[in-house]
C-alpha cells in the first residue's frame, strides 16, 4: 500500500517515465549517505546597471558569488560614489547530485557629482570581477530622460538609511517560530503629510511551503498606504541555525492628522506544513522490499526519504505584526508661506527656459524640476501668471520616481509663455515653498531669473509698460491667432430677475404634470366603466343593486295597487337573483330552467313564474289584495337564492 | 365637448401655460442711461467705471445678456479673466450658441490660459437649447399628448387620421427634452474660479493642507458649501474645499448678482 501510495505521488508530481528514475536516484543518494558536495572554484560576477544616471538618480550594482565558502566580498571605496547595501539573497541547486549554492548582493549606488567613475575589480578567495564604470550626467540634462518607462528599474527606498530602524516582529506558531512579519519603518516621528517609505518583511521556514493570499494591509485610519510594491522581494537568511526564506514588500504611508497612533500589519498566507511518517512501520511495503533486497531498512530514517514519504498539511493563517506606535506631528501655522502647497521633505528647485531668443508672439517653454525626496503628489506650482509682459498657459506637470514607493524623484514642471512685447524681458522668478522636517522649518525657494531676448515679430503686440497701472488698464492683447474681442452690444435686450432656469421652481412642474395626470385619470375611467360583466366582484355588487332596485319597484306597485307591475317586478328579480347563481343572463332564467334544476321546495318560485307569464301572455290581472302576501314570500326566496 | 372643442381647448392651455412662464422675462426696453454711460466709459478706456455702470444696471433691472456680455468685456480689458468668463458664460446661459459671447469667451480662455477644446457633436446639440427652452417644450408636448391620447381612447370606434403619429411624436419629444432636462441638471452647479491661482484645502477650514491650486478663469463643480467654504470638484477629477468668495456660480442664488 505505501509503495503504490509513493509511486502515486511520484507519478503525480514529476511524470510516469522518470518516477522510477529519481527514486533509485533517491534511494542511491540515501544509501551512499554522503553529505552535499560543491562544486570546486569560486566565481564572481559584479554587474552595474544602469550604466549611466543623472545625478539624483541611482544606479543598482549586483554581486553573485558562486561556489565559496561563507563570507562576503568588500565592495571598493570610489570617491564620489556611495554604495548602500539593499538586498542579499542565496540560492541553492542540485544537478546530478552536485550541489552548488550562490549568494547576490546589491547595492544601491549614488553619485555626489556629475563625472566618469571608475569602480575597480572586486576580489575575493582568488577570484576577481572586471571594472565597471559609471557615468553620471548633470541633473537636469538626466531629468527628461529618467521618465519612468513601464517596466523600468527602480530600486527600493532606503528605508532607515542611516537611522535605527524600528520594527515589531512576532510569531505564529510560537513553537518553532514557523513564519512571522516585520514592519520595518525608519522613524517613530513624523510630520502631517510627510511621506515615509516602510518595509515589510516577511519570514518563512525554509522546509515550508508558502501560497500568499493576499498582499499585506497596513491598518490604520491615520495613515494613508500607497505605492506597495506588488512583487516582493525575495531572499535567504540564517536566523540562528534555522534557515528563513524571506519576502520585502515596500511602501509608503502618509499621515493625515496628527496625535499618536497605531500602524498595524497583516498578512493572509497558506502554509504547507510538511509531516513525517513516524517510522517504518508504517512502511510495511517499503520495508519488505528493502529487507528482500537485503538492503538495511534504517535507511528509511533518511531526512529526505522521509520528505518524499511524508504528507503535506495546509493551513491557512493570517500573520500579525503588533501595533507599531508613530507619533504624528501637526505641521506649524506660524511662518507658513503663502505658497505653501503641503509639500513635506527636502526639494530643491532648477528652472530654464527655451529659446532664448524669440520673436513677440512666439511661445517660450519655461521648465522647472523639482528635485528632492519627499510627498510629491503635494508638489504644486502655479508658474509664471500672466502680466502685461507676459501671457501664461497652464503649466503641466510630470513626475519620474526614483524609487518604487515615489519618495523620490524630479518633478517637472513645463508652461508656455508668450512675450507680448520686445526687449530684453525678465522672467518672473517662481516660487516654490515646503516643509523640512528634519529642521522643522519652511523653506521657500525661488528660480533663477531668466531673460529672454524678444525681437519685434509680425504679429501687431502690445509694447506698453509692464509697471502696475498699465497692467490693469492696458488694452486687451490679441491672442496669436489674430482672434478680435466682439464689440460692445449697443441694447440691453431683455431682462430677466432670476438666471434659475424655470424647472427649477415647484409651480413649473404642474404645467406638464396637471395634463399627464387629466389623460391618466381619464384612461383610467375609461377602463373601468368598460370592465367585463364578468368581473365577479363586480357583478356581485351589480346583481345586489338590481335586486334592490326591483324590490322597490314591487313595494311602489304594492301602493299603487298595480298587480301586473307588482308580478313583473318579483319575477324579474328572481330571474337576476338566478341567472347571477347559474351564470347566465337573467332573460335566459325560464320556467322550464326553473323545473330542470329546482325541486318541489322551490314550487313558489313556479308560481311567480307562473303568474308573470298569465299577466303577460294572458291579461290576466292578478289583484293586488292576493299579492300582498307574495311581498316577504318574494323575499324569503330571494334570500334562499343567494345560498345556491 | 367635440374634437374642434378639445383642441381649441388644448391651443388656449398651451398658450396661457407660455405667457405664464415667460412673465419673469420682460420684453425688450430702450436702452437705460447707465448702459449707455457704461458703454461710453467702456470706450473711452475707462473700463473700472464700465464695469461698475453695468454691476449697477444688473442690481437694478435684473440680467439681461448684452449687459452680461458687455460687463465680461470689460472685465477682459481689466485682465481679470476669471470675471469676464463668469459673465460670458452667464450670456450664454441666456442666449446659447450667440456667436460674439462665444468668439470672446474663446479670447478669455486663451488668455487665462486655459486650453480651448472643439465642441463634440454631441455636446452642441445637448447645448443647443437653453433649459427653460427644453422645459416648455417638454411641457407643450405633455399637453399635446395627453389631449391626443385622450382622444384617440373616446373615438376608439372612428379614429381621426393623423392623430397617432402626432400622439408618437409628442411622446418622444416629451422624452427626449426629460432626459436632456436631467443630462444638462448638473449645468446649475458649474462655477467660475475668480482669483489666480486659488488654494483648493483638504478640508473646509484655513488651517487645512492646501490640496492644488486653479487658476482663475476654471470651471468647476460647486457642491453644498460648509461655512466659508464650498466642496467643488475639477474638470481632472481632483476635488477639495475652495473659500466662497474665491469663485461664483454662473447661475447664482436668487439673492446674489
Amino acid at each position: 500500500m505505501w509503495m503504490s501510495n509513493i509511486l502515486r505521488r511520484f507519478h503525480e508530481q514529476i511524470g510516469s517515465a522518470t518516477a522510477l528514475a529519481t527514486l533509485a536516484a533517491m534511494l542511491a543518494l540515501g544509501l551512499a549517505g554522503a553529505p552535499p558536495a560543491f562544486a570546486s572554484g569560486v566565481q564572481l560576477n559584479a554587474t552595474l546597471q544602469p550604466s549611466q544616471i543623472s545625478l539624483g538618480e541611482a544606479a543598482q550594482l549586483s554581486i553573485t558569488l558562486r561556489g565559496a565558502q561563507p563570507g562576503a566580498p568588500e565592495v571598493p571605496q570610489v570617491d564620489g560614489l556611495t554604495f548602500t547595501p539593499i538586498g542579499q539573497s542565496s540560492t541553492s541547486e542540485s544537478i546530478n547530485g552536485v550541489t552548488s549554492a550562490s549568494v547576490s548582493l546589491t547595492y544601491r549606488v549614488t553619485a555626489a557629482q556629475p563625472g566618469r567613475y571608475a569602480i575597480p575589480a572586486i576580489q575575493f578567495q582568488g577570484a576577481r570581477t572586471p571594472a565597471l564604470s559609471l557615468d553620471v550626467l548633470p541633473a537636469q540634462t538626466g531629468a527628461a530622460g529618467a521618465a519612468a518607462a513601464p517596466g523600468h528599474f527602480l530600486p527600493p527606498p532606503a528605508v532607515g538609511g542611516g537611522t535605527t530602524p524600528s520594527s515589531t516582529v512576532s510569531d505564529h506558531q510560537s513553537a518553532g517560530r514557523t513564519a512571522f512579519v516585520q514592519l520595518i519603518v525608519p522613524k517613530a516621528q513624523l510630520y502631517v503629510g510627510e511621506l515615509m517609505p516602510v518595509e515589510i518583511k516577511a519570514y518563512f521556514r525554509s522546509d515550508l511551503g508558502v501560497n500568499l493570499e493576499g498582499p499585506p494591509t497596513l491598518q490604520s485610519d491615520a495613515f494613508t498606504v500607497s505605492n506597495l510594491t506588488s512583487n516582493p522581494q525575495q531572499s535567504q537568511v540564517r536566523i540562528g541555525s534555522v534557515p528563513y526564506t524571506t519576502l520585502s514588500w515596500y511602501s509608503a504611508i502618509v499621515p493625515i492628522k496628527n496625535g499618536d497612533y497605531a500602524l498595524a500589519l497583516q498578512l493572509p498566507v497558506t502554509l504547507k506544513i510538511h509531516e513525517a511518517p513516524d517510522s517504518s512501520s508504517q512502511m510495511p511495503d517499503l520495508a519488505a522490499l528493502l529487507g528482500n533486497a537485503g538492503l538495511d531498512s534504517s535507511f528509511l530514517d533518511d531526512a529526505n526519504l522521509q520528505s518524499l514519504l511524508g504528507r503535506e498539511v495546509e493551513q491557512s493563517v493570517t500573520l500579525k505584526a503588533p501595533a507599531t506606535s508613530i507619533a504624528v506631528l501637526a505641521l506649524p501655522a506660524a511662518g507658513q508661506p503663502p505658497s505653501f502647497s503641503g509639500a513635506v521633505g527636502s526639494f530643491r528647485i532648477e528652472t530654464r527656459a527655451s529659446p532664448a531668443q524669440v520673436a513677440a508672439g512666439d511661445p517660450v517653454t519655461v521648465t522647472w524640476n523639482i528635485q528632492g525626496a519627499g510627498n510629491f503628489d503635494r508638489v504644486n506650482s502655479a508658474g509664471i501668471p500672466t502680466d502685461a509682459t507676459w501671457k501664461a498657459y497652464r503649466p503641466q506637470a510630470t513626475f519620474s520616481p526614483q524609487d518604487s514607493v515615489g519618495r523620490e524623484g524630479n518633478k517637472q514642471f513645463e508652461q508656455t509663455v508668450v512675450p507680448l512685447r520686445a526687449g530684453r524681458l525678465p522672467l518672473p522668478a517662481i516660487e516654490f515653498s515646503y516643509f523640512d522636517p528634519k529642521s522643522g522649518q519652511y523653506v521657500v525657494r525661488h528660480t533663477q531669473p531668466l531673460e529672454v531676448s524678444v525681437t519685434p515679430g509680425s504679429t501687431p503686440v502690445s509694447t506698453a509698460p509692464s509697471n502696475a497701472q498699465a497692467s490693469t488698464s492696458a488694452p486687451l492683447r490679441e491672442p496669436s491667432q489674430g482672434m478680435q474681442l466682439a464689440p460692445l452690444m449697443p441694447t440691453t435686450g431683455a431682462r430677466t430677475a432670476s438666471l434659475s432656469p424655470v424647472a427649477q421652481r415647484a409651480w413649473f412642474f404642474a404645467l406638464p404634470g396637471v395634463p399627464l395626470a387629466v389623460m391618466a385619470g381619464g384612461l383610467l375611467l375609461m377602463a373601468r366603466r368598460e370592465r367585463p360583466v364578468s368581473d365577479a366582484a363586480h357583478a356581485a355588487v351589480a346583481t345586489a343593486a338590481q335586486v334592490s332596485a326591483l324590490l322597490a319597484s314591487m313595494d311602489e306597485a304594492l301602493q299603487t295597487g298595480d298587480g301586473p307591475a307588482f308580478i313583473s317586478a318579483a319575477h324579474r328579480a328572481l330571474q337576476v337573483r338566478l341567472g347571477r347563481c347559474w351564470g347566465m343572463a337573467p332573460h335566459e332564467v325560464t320556467l322550464s330552467q326553473v323545473d330542470a334544476r329546482l325541486d318541489s321546495s322551490w314550487d313558489r318560485i313556479r308560481q311567480v313564474f307562473a303568474l308573470a307569464d298569465q299577466s303577460a301572455y294572458a291579461g290576466s290581472r292578478p289583484h293586488i289584495s292576493t299579492l300582498s302576501d307574495w311581498r316577504q314570500i318574494v323575499q324569503e326566496l330571494l334570500h334562499r337564492a343567494e345560498q345556491l | 365637448m367635440n374634437i374642434r372643442t378639445q383642441f381649441q381647448w388644448g391651443l388656449v392651455a398651451v398658450i396661457a401655460a407660455s405667457l405664464l412662464g415667460c412673465s419673469s422675462v420682460r420684453s425688450a426696453q430702450p436702452p437705460a442711461p447707465e448702459f449707455l454711460q457704461a458703454n461710453q466709459a467702456y470706450n473711452h478706456g475707462d473700463y473700472t467705471a464700465a464695469v461698475r455702470d453695468y454691476h449697477t444696471l444688473l442690481a437694478r433691472g435684473g440680467y439681461s445678456m448684452p449687459v452680461l456680455y458687455n460687463l465680461g468685456n470689460a472685465w477682459l480689458r481689466l485682465n481679470q479673466p476669471g470675471r469676464a468668463i463668469l459673465n460670458y458664460e452667464r450670456a450664454l446661459w441666456l442666449a446659447p450658441g450667440n456667436p460674439a459671447v462665444k468668439q470672446n469667451l474663446h479670447i478669455a480662455l486663451q488668455q487665462s490660459g486655459h486650453a480651448v477644446t472643439q465642441t463634440t457633436l454631441s455636446e452642441r446639440a445637448l447645448g443647443w437649447l437653453s433649459l427653460d427652452e427644453l422645459a416648455w417644450i417638454g411641457t407643450v408636448a405633455a399637453v399635446t399628448l395627453s389631449g391626443v391620447v385622450l382622444t384617440l381612447r373616446r373615438r376608439r370606434q372612428r379614429p381621426i387620421p393623423g392623430l397617432r403619429p402626432v400622439a408618437v411624436l409628442s411622446a418622444l419629444v416629451l422624452f427626449m427634452s426629460g432626459v436632456t432636462l436631467i443630462a444638462r441638471w448638473p449645468e446649475l452647479d458649474r462655477a467660475v474660479v475668480l482669483a489666480a491661482a486659488t488654494p483648493v484645502r483638504v478640508a473646509p477650514a484655513d488651517a487645512a493642507d492646501v490640496s492644488f491650486l486653479l487658476p482663475s478663469g476654471e470651471l468647476v463643480q460647486a457642491g453644498k458649501p460648509y461655512q466659508a467654504y464650498v466642496r467643488v470638484h475639477a474638470e481632472d477629477g481632483r476635488s477639495g474645499w475652495v473659500r466662497t468668495q474665491q469663485l461664483a456660480r454662473i447661475i447664482p442664488a436668487a439673492t446674489e448678482h
